[in-house]
C-alpha cells in the first residue's frame, strides 16, 4: 500500500523541502498534496483521500492549530493522522496540539532524518495492521 | 565610572564603559551596544541591558543555524569589506511573550535566490528559484526566530505569538547603506554575500 500526503505550509519553499525529504524517506509513498493555509488543507481532504497530513502551525487565513480542530470535529478527517512541522518550541503549545490530537511534531529547522523518523513512527500503526492482514 | 540610579543621558553613549548598578552595591553599567532608554526603575534597567548584551549574539547564532541547516551556508562576521547590493529586500516578524520585538532580515537578490536554490534543491537561475526567493528568504527569517525564542524564554514552558513574516523590496544601494548604518545593526557574510540583521526588543 502507498500512503498519500498533504503538506500544509504557507511557504512553497518549505513545501518543496518537506516533499523533497518525504520522496528521500524510502516510504511508499503515493500522491503527494500541497495546500497553502489550513482552509486550503480542508479543501484538499475534503476531496482527496490523505493517509498523513504534514502541517505548519502560523499560516494566514486559517493556521494549522484551526486546521487541526477542524479535523478532529469531522468524523472522517480525525482518523487523519498530523505531524506538525513548526518553528513552536514551547512546551505548552506543543501539549495543547497534543491534546487536540495531533500525533507527531518535528522542530524547524529539521534533517531529513527527522522528519523520516517521525512519519515512520506515525504511520508505524498502519503500516503493522497491513501487514498482519 | 561609578554613578547613582538613573545614570546621565549622555553616559549611554555607545563604548562607554561604567560600573553597573544593583541593589547591594549600588554602581551601574552600560553594555557596549546599548541604547538609551527611558527607565521607570532600577531593575528594569538592569534587565533591559543585560537584554540588549545577549540578545545580539543569540540572533546571530540562531541565523548561523538556520542557514546551515537549511541552506548549507555559513554565516561569519565579515573580514573583508563585501559588496553593497544594489537591489534586494527586506523581512520582517514580531514575537510577543515573555519579551517582546521584530526580528529584521536584509539582503541582496543575489543572496536570496542562492539561498533558495540551495534549500529548495534547484539551479539559481531556475523559474521556481526565481519566483520563490523571497518566500524562502521570508522562511529563513521564521526558522531563525524559532532557533532564537526559546533561548529569550525563560523556560521551555514559554508562550511566543509570532506575527507571519513580511516583506519590502530595496532598488537603491543606499537604502542598504542607510539601513546598515542604523543602531543595532549587524552585517555578516554568508558565503561571500552580505546578510544585516537586527532584533529590536519593545517589551
Amino acid at each position: 500500500m502507498s500512503y498519500n500526503i498533504l503538506i500544509v505550509d504557507d511557504s512553497c519553499a518549505m513545501r518543496t523541502v518537506i516533499k523533497r525529504t518525504v520522496g528521500m524517506a524510502e516510504l511508499p509513498i503515493g500522491e503527494i498534496y500541497e495546500a497553502g493555509s489550513g482552509k486550503e488543507g480542508l479543501e484538499v481532504l475534503r476531496e482527496q483521500w490523505v493517509d498523513l497530513v504534514l502541517a505548519d502551525i502560523n499560516m494566514p487565513e486559517m493556521t494549522g492549530i484551526e486546521m487541526t480542530e477542524r479535523m478532529q470535529a469531522d468524523e472522517e478527517m480525525r482518523n487523519v493522522p498530523v505531524i506538525v512541522v513548526s518553528t513552536e518550541a514551547s512546551t505548552t503549545r506543543i501539549e495543547q496540539l497534543k491534546g487536540q490530537g495531533v500525533r507527531g511534531y518535528v522542530h524547524k529547522p529539521f534533517t531529513p532524518e527527522q522528519i523520516r523518523d517521525e512519519i515512520i513512527r506515525v504511520l508505524a500503526p498502519a503500516v503493522e495492521l497491513e501487514s498482519r492482514e | 565610572m561609578r554613578g547613582t540610579f538613573p545614570p546621565q543621558a549622555d553616559l549611554f553613549a555607545e563604548g562607554k564603559e561604567v560600573v553597573f548598578e544593583h541593589e547591594q552595591e549600588h554602581l551601574w553599567e552600560i553594555q557596549k551596544g546599548a541604547t538609551r532608554q527611558k527607565v521607570e526603575s532600577e531593575q528594569k534597567y538592569y534587565l533591559e541591558i543585560i537584554m540588549l548584551e545577549t540578545s545580539e549574539n543569540i540572533l546571530q547564532e540562531s541565523l548561523a543555524e538556520a542557514l546551515e541547516t537549511m541552506a548549507f551556508m555559513m554565516a561569519m562576521p565579515p573580514e573583508d569589506e563585501l559588496p553593497v547590493p544594489e537591489q534586494g529586500t527586506m523581512v520582517w516578524m514580531d514575537f510577543n511573550g515573555r519579551v517582546s520585538g521584530r526580528v529584521e532580515l536584509l539582503a541582496g537578490v543575489e543572496f536570496i535566490e542562492m539561498a533558495a536554490a540551495n534549500i529548495m534543491g534547484a539551479d539559481p537561475d531556475d523559474e521556481l528559484v526565481q519566483s520563490k526567493g523571497v518566500d524562502a528568504f521570508k522562511e529563513i527569517l521564521n526558522t531563525s526566530c524559532g532557533v532564537l525564542l526559546p533561548r529569550l524564554a525563560d523556560s521551555p514552558k514559554d508562550v511566543f505569538d509570532v506575527t507571519v513574516p513580511e516583506s519590502e523590496d530595496f532598488s537603491d544601494p543606499q537604502q542598504w547603506t542607510d539601513y546598515t548604518n542604523q543602531d543595532g545593526v549587524t552585517v555578516l557574510d554568508v558565503d561571500g554575500f552580505p546578510l544585516a540583521l537586527r532584533m529590536t526588543i519593545t517589551s
